[in-house]
């Protein structure tokens, strides 16, 4: 008789362990649990839903054959999540290989408008509830470009340094200072756009 | 000991050969009754064709197709039923875009083949069962889908949905 | 303010300067209200963006994304454990062992369909794999056999990624004919 072992109770190591030893229940458990999160990173780089699904199966199933790598020096969830961003970069990098580089996007890349902007001297979002503010920072995210957009998310949502991003993006850490001030800059014009608006 | 345990493996060996052969002959034997449903899946509340109904809650292929992907509205596009004798194929125009070639190969198997646009897209084959939709699907344009169902009308189910209706099916040449 | 400095200011919002320099910034940002406005600005927007990500779900149920992941690490695995030499001995040996006993049973089962089923009704559970020929290779499907829903849906889709031909939506449009 073939017996169903119940997973729900397993920590995330002990999954992982079975997992290792060829346990797809255990796997499917992990799955289930971290599933959300990494299709929310997906989501935040890709800006596609059915990009962000197909990319985030693609982490799962990557995951799984590379699960013997996986020694535990972060947590599962960390590791999947950095599966799941280099296949969202390789995704763009070869995206941005196939399109004709515009002059906008050089203009994005050397700080364009940004860098003549004046500075936003209230904050803006302050008086915004949570959900309204969360909404509005996803709107803005949507109008920033790629590499702005995912240097953001990796400093600010994932919380990496410097090094780390540079490394992730496979570019200069003067870059990656480079793009994150644009972005910032341009997500403070954002939101307190979004919130003029909105007092209007 | 030796004649007694001999003689039960023996009867069954017969009954083996015999018995699927005796049942099957009802199953290929009879005409195959399916329907053909396409569905457009999406979030808008409405459909632009005032034609097209949304399938509620009581609908039960809407509710499992509900459960599984992420649209909350299905519309039912256009519903045909056809009737399949053994061993022939009936072509089922779905839409003025999508045309269903299904061959009934006995015992509740079909062969289903599909075109899109004139274009042949591929052949399916499996079993069709009262109570279990076998759904052919695919991406929409404006990231709504669409899904055709093949379903096993049974004369005697208790479901509304799966008693047969009028046929306006032609058959293949 | 040059963009190196204001790179500068970055750093030290961010904790990536050394204590000399971040000492120096200090200083800067003493005498300098330019340079304390942006460093505002860098702080709203860090502080509005931290922990305010949206919150997603994967638009999927979890049978139906796990049945996707399920057959890929099926497929992707199959090549792996064709093993010529451990098929000839395992597979072989079990032939010759078991090929009479597993004919013995097939008679049970299906002796046992037969009572529990007089009119030959059967199961699409245990048809197994759904057969289907694509015409074309630019095409993609996966299959999904919802067991407790009792539904199965071939998932059609197209696998060149920059192809004008995607699914072939069986409408026109929705727009009334």
């Amino acid at each position: 008789m073939k017996t169903v072992k119940d997973h729900s109770s397993a920590s995330d190591e002990e999954l992982v362990q079975g997992a290792k030893k060829g346990d797809t229940g255990a796997f499917e458990e992990l799955v289930a649990r971290h599933r959300d999160k990494i299709y929310a990173r997906a989501f935040s780089m890709m800006r596609n839903e059915d990009e962000a699904t197909d990319l985030s199966q693609e982490a799962w199933v990557k995951s799984w054959q590379r699960l013997k790598q996986f020694q535990g020096e972060s947590s599962f969830g960390t590791w999947m999540t950095r599966i799941v961003i280099n296949l969202c970069l390789d995704h763009l990098r070869r995206r941005k290989r196939q399109r004709t580089e515009s002059i906008e996007e050089m203009d994005e890349e050397s700080g364009g408008v940004e860098r003549q902007m004046p500075v936003v001297t209230a904050n803006p979002t302050e008086r915004l509830e949570r959900a309204e503010l969360r909404k509005r920072i996803d709107e803005a995210l949507n109008l920033l470009s790629h590499e702005h957009r995912t240097v953001l998310v990796l400093h600010e949502f994932e919380e990496m340094e410097y090094k780390e991003i540079a490394r992730t993006m496979e570019c200069s850490i003067g870059t990656v200072m480079s793009r994150l001030f644009y972005a910032r800059r341009k997500m403070a014009a954002l939101l307190a756009n979004l919130k003029s608006e909105e007092l209007r | 000991m030796k004649r007694l345990s001999f003689l039960p493996v023996s009867v069954w060996l017969a009954m083996c050969v015999l018995a699927p052969a005796f049942c099957s002959q009802r199953a290929q034997g009879a005409d195959l009754k399916v329907q053909a449903q396409l569905i457009w899946a999406t979030n808008e509340p409405k459909s632009p064709n005032p034609k097209h109904h949304l399938l509620d809650e009581q609908d039960r292929l809407a509710a499992k197709l509900r459960n599984t992907y992420r649209w909350t509205n299905y519309f039912e596009i256009n519903k045909t039923n056809v009737n399949i004798p053994v061993g022939s194929t009936n072509l089922v125009a779905i839409s003025a875009k999508c045309k269903l070639e299904i061959a009934n190969l006995g015992s509740d198997k079909v062969a289903i083949k599909l075109f899109g646009q004139g274009k042949e897209v591929g052949t399916l084959k499996d079993k069709v069962l009262a109570g279990w939709p076998l759904v052919l699907a695919g991406n929409s344009s404006n990231s709504n889908g669409w899904f055709v169902a093949i379903r096993k009308i049974d004369p005697k189910a208790a479901d509304p949905q799966l008693r047969p209706e009028s046929i306006n099916a032609t058959p293949a040449k | 303010m040059n963009h190196d400095a204001q790179l500068k200011l970055q750093a030290y919002r961010d904790g990536e300067l050394p204590a000399a320099e971040a000492a120096e910034v200090q200083s800067w940002l003493a005498r300098d209200a330019e340079a304390r406005s942006l460093l505002a600005e860098l702080e709203h927007t860090a502080k509005a963006l931290s922990g305010n990500e949206a919150e997603l779900k994967l638009p999927e149920s979890r049978e139906f994304f796990w049945s996707k992941i399920e057959r890929e690490i099926q497929r992707l695995e199959q090549p792996a454990t064709r093993d010529p030499a451990r098929e000839i001995s395992w597979t072989a040996w079990v032939r010759q062992q078991f090929a009479p006993l597993a004919g013995l049973a097939s008679l049970a089962i299906v002796l046992g369909l037969l009572i529990a089923h007089p009119g030959g009704r059967s199961s699409v559970a245990d048809s197994g794999v759904i057969d289907l020929a694509l015409a074309s290779d630019d095409m993609g499907a996966h299959t999904f056999r919802d067991q407790d829903q009792r539904i199965t849906v071939v998932w059609l889709d197209d696998r060149t990624q920059d192809s004008e031909f995607t699914t072939p939506e069986p409408f026109a449009s929705v727009q009334p004919e």
